[in-house]
């Protein structure tokens, strides 16, 4: 990630980037703001040199006019945030956009009233795939699954590579039946299509557990992801290459009849 | 094809005898009438016809046979689709099993005008499976405190998880078409006002003993008893069928996200 920001660096302001400084999003928006097209040169520089260019590349951004300065830094700031919630290997999101996702996602769905689910998927046995192949292997196979999870998805839809083999899909406004329709295409694409290393074709299966949060109770983050969990937990107790719903006990117990509704019923 | 799921909260209100006679009813004013028996969990479709089918759903799924070879004719024209007792439980049928069963039924609809669901009762996924794909849910209940409870309950589940919301209401075993209304409107109530429910009106059939009779006589009772009272509400209620199940398909999602998911496989 370091290695590409500085190439990106490179790219846009041409030499290279000497700095070592880590680079931030947050620094950058703090120094930048909105109404960076206003700023006096000056403070332009010390912004620069906060987000850790070197004097060559604040000279050339000195010497372009304000419209290409607020360009480039709009540029810097859609590139950090790209690297900085990506997941390197497999370019889909990494686990801090997950958490960041997927608690903006249970406010949404909490405000408009539309469920929303966490899907949970384990690539079965991954182990065996870096310790009989080698973990070149093992990366191409997290390539190929990250490749097609992100092919079946549906727009709205968000996945993240949030452990060594796991991933974690967001799926918004989507009733429960249409997650595990979702969840089982793409079980059964992987299945289906072998992973092809050199003149070798790996098969490789997926475990998955999902979890609908129920939009009239606060849900955290924390109490999906556990329910999502054991739900893949199930998955792979009963044989893998499945998928699992949680029955999650406030899901019920939202359906569940209440004293004033038996009342009006029977009154 | 107006695919119709047929359901109720609480088992023993009657929910597989409704499915078959009003089928039979349908099938005899003229309308090409297929009955899924879709409940494995207690009566079957076909214990009531006094058949007994050789070949049944669980040889389809294992791909044995396809779906228009087990099919079996009942009076009328009426075709049954048999589940299969027992080995074939259909609530441990995957989501991929459920879906492709889904598509086969939907190949069958050129030949058929209604395809009657009888869903198991309670709330096992297959039931709220079939019941949300399907153009209408008609919810069977009796005047009974329990039954109404238990279907209302049924309906809250398939309202908040399901995004079902219309159903067709029939109450079994009623005295007289007055105490059919009187449960229509407490339900109807109590899902407007905290669910946002619709529930429309099907029918109230009476409560008949020919019902029994023809049950132990492994006949239905449309068949064998025509001008029974329970008969002659089916019958009226039949002939109400174009007015009364007027939906085309719940909002369920599936559909759309289904098309955009085919969509996206053939772009690749």
């Amino acid at each position: 990630m370091e290695q590409e920001t500085s190439q990106f660096l490179e790219a846009v302001l041409g030499g290279d980037s000497e700095s070592e400084q880590p680079l931030s999003v947050e620094s950058i928006k703090a120094k930048c703001g909105d109404g960076v097209a206003y700023w006096s040169d000056l403070e332009l520089e010390d912004a620069f040199s906060a987000i850790g260019l070197n004097e060559r590349q604040i000279e050339r951004i000195q010497s372009t006019s304000q419209f290409d300065k607020t360009a480039i830094i709009q540029k810097l700031l859609d590139e950090l945030s790209r690297t900085t919630l990506e997941d390197g290997l497999t370019k889909v999101y990494n686990r801090r956009y997950f958490e960041r996702t997927m608690e903006s996602e249970l406010d949404r769905s909490r405000r408009d009233q539309r469920p929303c689910g966490l899907v949970l998927l384990d690539i079965d046995h991954f182990k065996n795939f870096n310790d009989t192949y080698g973990h070149d292997v093992g990366d191409l196979v997290l390539k190929s699954v990250a490749t097609t999870i992100k092919n079946l998805l549906r727009s709205t839809d968000t996945v993240s590579r949030v452990g060594g083999e796991e991933f974690a899909i967001i799926v918004p406004n989507t009733f429960r039946l249409d997650a595990g329709f979702l969840a089982e295409r793409i079980r059964k694409h992987v299945e289906e299509h072998k992973v092809k290393v050199d003149d070798k074709a790996l098969s490789v299966t997926i475990s998955m557990g999902i979890a609908m949060n129920d939009p009239k109770l606060i849900t955290t983050v924390d109490e999906l992801y556990k329910q999502a969990d054991k739900a893949l937990y199930e998955a792979k107790q009963s044989g893998r290459n499945c998928v699992k719903f949680s029955v999650s006990e406030t899901e019920t117990s939202s359906s569940a009849v209440t004293a004033d509704e038996r009342n009006e019923l029977l009154g | 094809m107006k695919t119709i799921a047929i359901t109720s909260g609480k088992g023993g209100v009657g929910k597989t005898n409704m499915a078959v006679n009003f089928g039979l009813a349908l099938a005899n004013q003229g309308k090409r009438v297929l009955i899924f028996d879709a409940d494995l969990g207690l009566a079957n479709v076909d214990i009531l016809f006094g058949y007994s089918c050789e070949h049944t759903l669980a040889d389809v799924i294992e791909n044995r046979m396809q779906l228009t070879d087990i099919l079996v004719d009942a009076p009328d024209g009426l075709k049954i689709l048999p589940a299969s007792s027992g080995v074939l439980r259909l609530e441990r049928l995957s989501m991929s099993q459920l879906a492709s069963l889904a598509d086969a039924m939907e190949r069958l609809s050129s030949r058929f005008d209604v395809l009657i669901i009888d869903t198991g009762a309670g709330m096992t996924d297959s039931v709220l499976f079939f019941s949300s794909v399907a153009d209408e849910v008609m919810l069977v209940t009796t005047p009974e405190p329990t039954a109404i409870t238990d279907g209302y309950a049924l309906v809250k589940v398939l309202a908040n998880e399901y995004e079902v919301k219309s159903l067709v209401l029939l109450v079994n075993e009623v005295l007289d078409n007055k105490e059919a209304h009187t449960v229509h409107k407490k339900l109807s109530a109590v899902c407007g006002k905290h669910l946002g429910v619709e529930i429309r009106f099907g029918a109230g059939i009476l409560k008949d003993t020919h019902l029994e009779k023809a049950v132990r006589e492994r006949k239905p009772v449309y068949i064998n008893y025509p001008t029974a009272p329970v008969s002659q509400s089916l019958r009226n209620f039949a002939r109400t069928f174009d007015s009364v199940f007027t939906s085309q398909k719940n909002e369920l999602a599936q559909k759309g996200f289904w098309n955009e998911v085919l969509a996206r496989r053939e772009q690749q």
